[in-house]
């Protein structure tokens, strides 16, 4: 996943200065900065498991690695 | 420098050769092979969008038996340039006609296209005699590419919208020398051509279009606030207003382009999302497109190299989200009359998104000199049938050669 946030190959600046174009380039690339070398998936991870998880299939859904 | 040399220079036309390093088809392939797909869609046909299996078979040939190099060749084989309009670097191929007394003929593309949409009807409208055709029908050929598209440079400012590329056209058309001369579009480029027409300026011999703005103003008011056919329409009427209403409700990606095109990251980023997103254009030509990827089942003259050469012409120039921003730039209505009145010829293709009715081209286009409805073809049918559409060019400007 770092791998591939690393790799982006980003479009140009939105032509506008606000979000109506949709979510800002600066502001992607400033989650993808911090995604790719401050963010900790362990931390979410923990506090999943933290909890007790469970699985049962209802009407027929089951869970496909 | 002095000013005038600036000004000079920017108006300056500049040769133009298509030639895209090694590694950046190395890293396309790269890309392609390594994409992570998501399952497959929980219905049997397109309702829920481009499908799983045809997109893995478009990734295989992509990455494994497609080359670039054949259409960069066809590209270079064209005189190709650029020049500064208004600002913006503009891409074009132009290709002038042996025969001298030609109609200069300027030929704007549309979504998801580019310039390689109207490879195949160069020489038949150049170069007549060889197909078919007589002297008299020879054109002088002259094809942008929009802004935001292909070659051409991208806007990083609002403000290039149908309007504005249609007076930078009659810019480039003076530049080249020609001080009369004629439009043709599909698509967007039937936006370009038909706001040409709007604007009327005095060099604008006429225009063709094959994606035409016809629907009377009644009729547009009905469609955007999702009534009902109007009681007083024909049956052919009543069928193009349905096909109308179709659309309204089912262009999910245009809706997308026309919102918030910037966050459409994955554009730029995923081959695979580039290409699926392109090619969830309209139910008619999707279905050509899976049955000729996943049967070889043939597709007017469209093969799956022309499919992925597109699609791989937008990935090189990473020009998704750029050229996407033509749908937020466009403020107007989608299928209205723009009260043309320089002389116009429509050609109506069977399987376009909609079929306009004779009585609303009449309307619409007060001098209208050509209608014809064929019996085949589609959205892309310069790129699908070059021959029929040559042949549509050649007898919608005849009456209006001096």
């Amino acid at each position: 996943m770092r791998r591939r946030i690393n790799a982006t190959k980003w479009p140009e600046r939105e032509t506008v200065t606000d979000a109506s174009q949709g979510v800002q380039l600066a502001t992607t690339q400033a989650l993808a900065r911090y995604w790719a070398t401050g963010y900790d998936w362990r931390k979410c991870e923990a506090k999943l498991s933290a909890l007790p998880n469970l699985i049962t299939e209802i009407d027929g859904l089951q869970r496909r690695h | 420098m002095t000013k005038l040399a600036d000004v000079m220079e920017a108006t300056a036309i500049r040769p133009f050769q298509v030639n895209i390093p090694e590694a950046e088809l190395t890293e396309l392939r790269r890309r392609i092979t390594a994409t992570r797909f998501p399952e497959k869609e929980p219905v049997a046909d397109f309702s829920q969008g481009v499908q799983l299996a045809f997109m893995e078979e478009l990734a295989r040939y992509w990455a494994t038996e497609y080359d670039w190099r054949k259409v960069e060749a066809k590209l270079n084989s064209n005189p190709n340039f650029l020049t500064e309009i208004d600002g913006l670097d503009i891409h074009f191929m132009h290709i002038r006609s042996k025969h001298e007394n030609a109609m200069p003929l300027i030929v704007t593309h549309g979504w998801p296209g580019s310039p390689i949409e109207q490879l195949k009807i160069i020489d038949p409208l150049t170069n007549p005699t060889a197909h078919g055709g007589s002297a008299s029908d020879a054109f002088h050929v002259v094809i942008p590419s929009m802004a935001g598209y292909g070659f051409s440079g991208k806007p990083t400012t609002t403000g290039w919208d149908p309007a504005r590329m249609a007076r930078a056209w009659v810019e480039l058309m003076k530049r080249l020398g020609y001080s009369r001369f004629a439009a043709q579009g599909g698509d967007w480029g039937g936006f370009v051509t038909n706001l040409m027409a709007q604007q009327a300026p005095p060099e604008l011999i006429g225009i063709h279009v094959n994606f035409s703005g016809a629907a009377p103003p009644e009729v547009s008011k009905a469609l955007q606030s999702g009534q009902p056919a109007p009681a007083s329409l024909s049956a052919e009427e009543k069928r193009a207003y349905n096909q109308m209403a179709f659309l309204y409700q089912h262009v999910p990606t245009q809706i997308m382009m026309a919102a918030h095109p910037q966050t459409l990251y994955g554009l730029a980023d995923s081959p695979v999302a580039l290409a699926a997103w392109m090619i969830d254009h309209d139910v008619a030509s999707y279905g050509h497109i899976v049955k000729l990827f996943l049967k070889g089942e043939p597709y007017g003259d469209l093969t799956r190299d022309d499919i992925l050469d597109n699609i791989t012409l937008s990935w090189l120039t990473n020009t998704g989200v750029s050229s996407a921003r033509l749908y937020v730039e466009y403020k107007g209505a989608f299928f209205n009359d723009y009260h043309i009145s320089v002389p116009a010829a429509v050609s109506v293709f069977p399987e376009e998104v909609y079929q306009a009715p004779r009585s609303w081209s009449e309307r619409a286009y007060s001098k209208l000199v050509h209608y014809n409805q064929l019996d085949r073809g589609g959205h892309f049918a310069a790129w699908e049938q070059p021959k029929l559409f040559s042949e549509e060019v050649r007898a919608g400007f005849r009456s209006l050669r001096g």
